[in-house]
This record gives C-alpha cells, sequence and structure tokens, in this order.
C-alpha cells in the first residue's frame, strides 16, 4: 500500500491528475473526518480537508520516499486545523448537534437495530463525552481524537506528530485518565458495568 | 483512599493491551483496590462511549469541490507551482530565516557578553555592536530586553555562550571546508567575470554582513558608492563563504529559538528589516553570479553552500509568547511564504507562553 502511495505522489508531482485522483479518494474520507472532529463543524472540516489537499499538492514535490502519503497527509490536515483553531478560538466549543453526527447516529439506529430508548441512551452518552473531549487540554484532545475516535495505531501517531511511540502512549492515557476525570459524576450515571464487562474480551 | 499505583497502565488495562502477567498483576490489585475499580470502571464506560462514536460521511459535494478547487489553485497555468520557482523561494527563505536567526543570536551574543573584554576583538560582535546604534528603530535600547536563546539540538551546543559560539564557528568552518571551497571558487569567478559590477561585490558581501548582524543600511550606502579594492572583495568573498557554511551548519540541525521576552515587537522590527533586506539580497546572488535566467539562478542558488544540500522539510521550534503569534506568524508567512509554513499545536496552551512548531516544507 505503501509502495503504491509513493508512486502515486511521484506521478502527482509529476503533474498526472490522475495520480492525484486517485490519493484524494483514497484518503479524503478519513482526512474529512478528523477534520471535523477537530474543528467540530461539519461546514468548516470540509474546507479545511480541502485546504489540507491542496497545500499537499502544492508541496507534493517535498513528500520523502521514505514517508508514508497518509501519514503525511493526516500530518498537514492537523496542522491545517491547527492554524484554523488559532484563528477562530473554537478549541473548546464542541457540538454533536451537526448534520454529519446526526446523520450518523440515525445510519447506526437503523443498520444497527437499536431501540429509541438505547438510541437515547447513546446519543446521550455521545453528548457528553465530546462536550467533555471539548475541555480537554488540545494536546490530550488531539490524542483522544486520533486514537480514540479515528483509530489510528501508536505507530501511525507517532509518526503524524513525529514523537515516539512510548510518548504517544503515555499521552493517550493521561487523556483518557483526564477525560475520565472530568466525566466521573456522568459516566457511574451513563452506564455502570463491572471491572468484567469493560475488559474487552473479558 | 485514593490510589494512583497502576494509573498509568489502566486505560491499557481497559483495553486488554498490557501483557498476560501485567493484566493478572492488576486483576489481583482490582479485587483489594475500591479506588482502581471504580477508574477501570469509569474508563470502561467512556472508551465504551467513545467507541459508538462512529465516521461521519463526507458532504456529497465534496469530491467536486475539492477537483474544482484543485483545477483553479494548482492546474490553472499562472498558478501553476514549478518545481525549480518554489526551490529559489525556498532556498531564498530559508538564506532569510537562516541570517535572521544568526543576526538576533548575535544581537544576543552582544548583548549578555557586552562587557566581556574578550568578545571586543570579535569581529561578528563589533558588527553587531555598530548594527545596534545605526539601527532606525533604536534597537540598543530595546535589544537589552529581549532574551534569545539559540539552541542547536545535543551534539552542537547552544549560541548563547560566546565561548561555545566561538567554538561552533571554527568547528563549522573546519568540517565544511570541502563545500565552502566549491562556492568559494563559483564565487570568485563570477566576481572575476564583472568585475567592474559593484552591485555583485555588494550581495557577495550580503551574507557576511546580516550574519554579523548588520542592520544594513550602511552597508547598501558604502557598496553603492565606494568601489572595493580587489583585496577587499576577496576578503568579503571569503566572509561570504564562512557566512553559507555556518548557515549549512544551521540548515543541518534543528533550531530551536527560545524567545522569552517582554518586548518582542521591537525585536520584529529589527528582523522585519533585516528580512525584506536580506531577502533582496538573497535573490540578488542568485540573479548575479549567475545568468539572468530563472534557470541560472536557480543553479546558482545551488551552488551557494549554505543550501547545497538542502533538505525538503526543516522544523523550527519556536516558543513565543501568545500575544505576539500574530504578529510573528505574519512575519513568518512573510518571508517563507504562507504555504510553506504548517503550524503544529502548542504543548501546553494553557501556560502564557505559547508553543508552535513551525515547519517549513518545500
Amino acid at each position: 500500500m505503501g509502495i503504491e502511495d509513493q508512486s502515486l505522489a511521484r506521478k502527482a508531482a509529476n503533474g498526472d491528475r490522475k495520480a492525484f485522483d486517485q490519493l484524494v479518494l483514497k484518503y479524503e474520507k478519513k482526512v474529512f473526518n478528523l477534520a471535523y472532529r477537530m474543528c467540530t463543524n461539519y461546514d468548516d472540516a470540509s474546507e479545511l480537508a480541502q485546504e489540507a489537499y491542496i497545500k499537499a499538492f502544492k508541496s507534493i514535490g517535498s513528500f520523502r520516499a521514505d514517508s508514508e502519503f497518509g501519514t503525511w497527509i493526516y500530518r498537514i490536515t492537523l496542522n491545517v486545523c491547527y492554524d484554523f483553531l488559532r484563528k477562530n478560538k473554537k478549541q473548546n466549543v464542541i457540538s454533536i448537534s451537526e448534520v454529519g453526527e446526526e446523520g450518523y447516529i440515525i445510519q447506526n439506529l437503523h443498520s444497527h437495530n437499536i431501540s429509541p430508548g438505547d438510541y437515547a441512551e447513546s446519543r446521550e452518552t455521545i453528548r457528553e463525552i465530546t462536550n467533555a473531549i471539548g475541555t480537554l487540554k488540545e494536546e490530550q484532545k488531539n490524542m483522544i481524537i486520533l486514537r480514540d475516535i479515528e483509530g489510528f495505531t501508536y505507530s501511525e501517531i507517532a509518526k503524524i506528530l513525529k514523537i515516539s511511540e512510548g510518548t504517544v502512549k503515555s499521552r493517550i492515557n493521561r487523556a483518557r485518565l483526564s477525560l475520565s476525570n472530568i466525566l466521573s459524576a456522568k459516566l457511574e450515571h451513563l452506564s455502570p458495568r463491572s471491572v468484567k464487562d469493560v475488559r474487552k474480551g473479558g | 483512599m485514593i490510589c494512583n499505583k497502576y494509573d498509568d497502565k489502566l486505560s491499557f488495562y481497559v483495553q486488554n493491551e498490557l501483557s498476560e502477567s501485567e493484566q493478572y498483576e492488576i486483576d489481583e490489585h482490582l479485587k483489594s483496590c475500591y479506588s482502581c475499580r471504580i477508574k477501570v470502571n469509569e474508563l470502561g464506560t467512556l472508551l465504551d462511549g467513545i467507541s459508538k462514536i462512529e465516521d461521519v460521511e463526507l458532504p456529497e459535494d465534496f469530491h467536486e469541490k475539492l477537483l474544482s478547487r484543485m483545477e483553479k489553485e494548482l492546474w490553472t497555468d499562472n498558478k501553476k507551482v514549478f518545481p525549480y520557482m518554489r526551490f529559489v523561494k525556498y532556498a531564498s527563505a530559508v538564506a532569510v530565516f537562516a541570517l535572521c536567526v544568526f543576526s538576533v543570536t548575535h544581537l544576543s551574543m552582544f548583548k549578555s557578553k557586552k562587557n566581556d573584554s574578550a568578545l571586543a576583538d570579535n569581529a561578528i560582535t563589533s558588527s553587531a555592536a555598530s548594527s545596534s546604534k545605526s539601527n532606525e528603530y533604536g534597537s540598543k535600547e530595546v535589544v537589552p530586553g529581549v532574551q534569545y536563546d539559540l539552541k542547536i539540538d545535543p551534539g552542537t551546543g547552544t549560541g548563547s555562550s560566546s565561548k561555545d559560539s566561538t567554538e561552533m564557528q571554527s568547528s563549522i568552518a573546519k568540517d565544511t571546508n570541502g563545500k565552502s571551497t566549491v562556492a568559494q571558487d563559483k564565487y570568485s569567478n563570477n566576481t572575476a567575470a564583472s568585475d567592474n559590477n559593484t552591485a555583485e561585490a555588494d550581495s557577495g558581501s550580503a551574507a557576511a554582513s546580516a550574519f554579523a548582524g548588520s542592520t544594513m543600511d550602511k552597508d547598501i550606502k558604502t557598496d553603492a558608492t565606494v568601489s572595493q579594492s580587489p583585496e577587499s572583495k576577496q576578503a568579503d568573498a571569503k566572509k561570504s563563504v564562512l557566512s553559507s557554511s555556518q548557515l549549512l551548519q544551521v540548515r543541518e540541525q534543528n533550531i530551536n529559538i527560545q524567545i522569552k521576552t517582554n518586548n518582542l515587537e521591537a525585536a520584529f522590527r529589527l528582523i522585519d528589516e533585516q528580512a525584506v533586506k536580506v531577502n533582496t539580497r538573497a535573490m540578488h546572488i542568485a540573479m548575479t553570479t549567475g545568468q539572468t535566467t530563472q534557470e541560472s539562478a536557480y543553479s546558482s542558488m545551488r551552488s551557494f553552500s549554505a543550501l547545497q544540500s538542502a533538505q525538503t522539510e526543516d522544523t523550527v521550534n519556536v516558543e513565543v509568547k501568545k500575544e505576539y503569534e500574530e504578529r510573528f506568524k505574519a512575519l513568518l508567512e512573510q518571508a517563507f511564504g504562507k504555504d510553506n509554513i504548517f503550524y503544529e499545536a502548542s504543548e501546553d496552551i494553557s501556560s502564557d507562553i505559547d508553543k508552535f512548531i513551525i515547519k517549513i516544507t518545500l
């Protein structure tokens, strides 16, 4: 997959539009989602994801053969988002009342045959959690988004942020504990579970 | 009682990511620790909740909009980015930044060691001193209120110590001797080829002057009106090579600039002054040492030893107070081109010192 991306990136650098298009198609959903989680606004996310691609392709010549295109485009996406957030000071504003979020919840409801009661609970849980994520420090918020929401591996996050895997892990752990502390009272109320239940496979 | 014994592992425990023995160890601990059991419960509920957050769908028109923007911004002829033009832009930007960084550093050296008689003989520091005096913004008054530390990553020491700095310069001259020779030869040839071109002599000394912390006002007047002797041209050429070698050394490092000051505005004005002039001169060097075409300018820039082994990406860590962030970024964007700079998150936005990482990419 990596070699294919490198080949596409090389072609794109030489002006091959098809290669550009393939790279866009391959990563656009993830790039958009990352932007959405960072800025929490559907329309802004669309603009930012586009901006990330434009920036990437404007500097495609600097894409190094030993890099992964995915890591590179995600890093650019994050940087575009940071820049946007700084200018707009929206770090601590988070909302799930966007079209996209509603859309996915409704979609989820149908596809998983979730009862209206569970849907309400699920929606409330997500609302509480996303609100709490919005109050985290930027570094911790990013960790939760990258690992727990977007599902990047530790190794991928390390490459995107250019930090060691050890640092990634300790930051993620700290971020989760902070988030858990913020939600402490609500978590108990939302969905009390036994230790056995919460352990995956346990 | 609150127990923090396994705080660094609990979330991984919940995710079953620990080794078998570690999982077992915590299992055993949980039997007797109510505090950790609560934490594990909460973490589990939290992660379970987060796992329900799924991807959102792309806007229907996302792909079309993106392609349309790309068509407009990347493919339209007059905006198409030519690789070699990017290099020239990048190369000059790097030169500008490195020169500015060194100018600032030497001003700092001057400030921190202005009473050190050992430095009185140091030509670079002397030059910095004269620049402070001649600066139209009165930098001599404001610079003492500004503290700069230039840190070069492990192994090279720091620029804040005059001793270290002197040693570094010596080692630079030695280490990059081979590369410098190429540049010097090229430069000398060019000097010989257009001996009557005073503008070129001016450009030849530009890097050294700027590097030494001069504000350049004085240089411009002098170079424009007084013809230099061959000896002085040679000396200037040599200085230029030394400067470019030092620039090369800087380019090969990640540069950490830590700016901790309450009076950055004055420093910005100073850097602004330098940036505009140095940028002009950096391009001037490119254009006058080769022919007047873009290709040869590009070639000349490549031969400029400071840029000979240019990498495609540099990371510069800048620590700057929040109140100056926008101003600082505007300055950088002006010098480097907006598209060549990416900003990363600060390490800790709660502190009054706002840190952000600036990445310059080609």
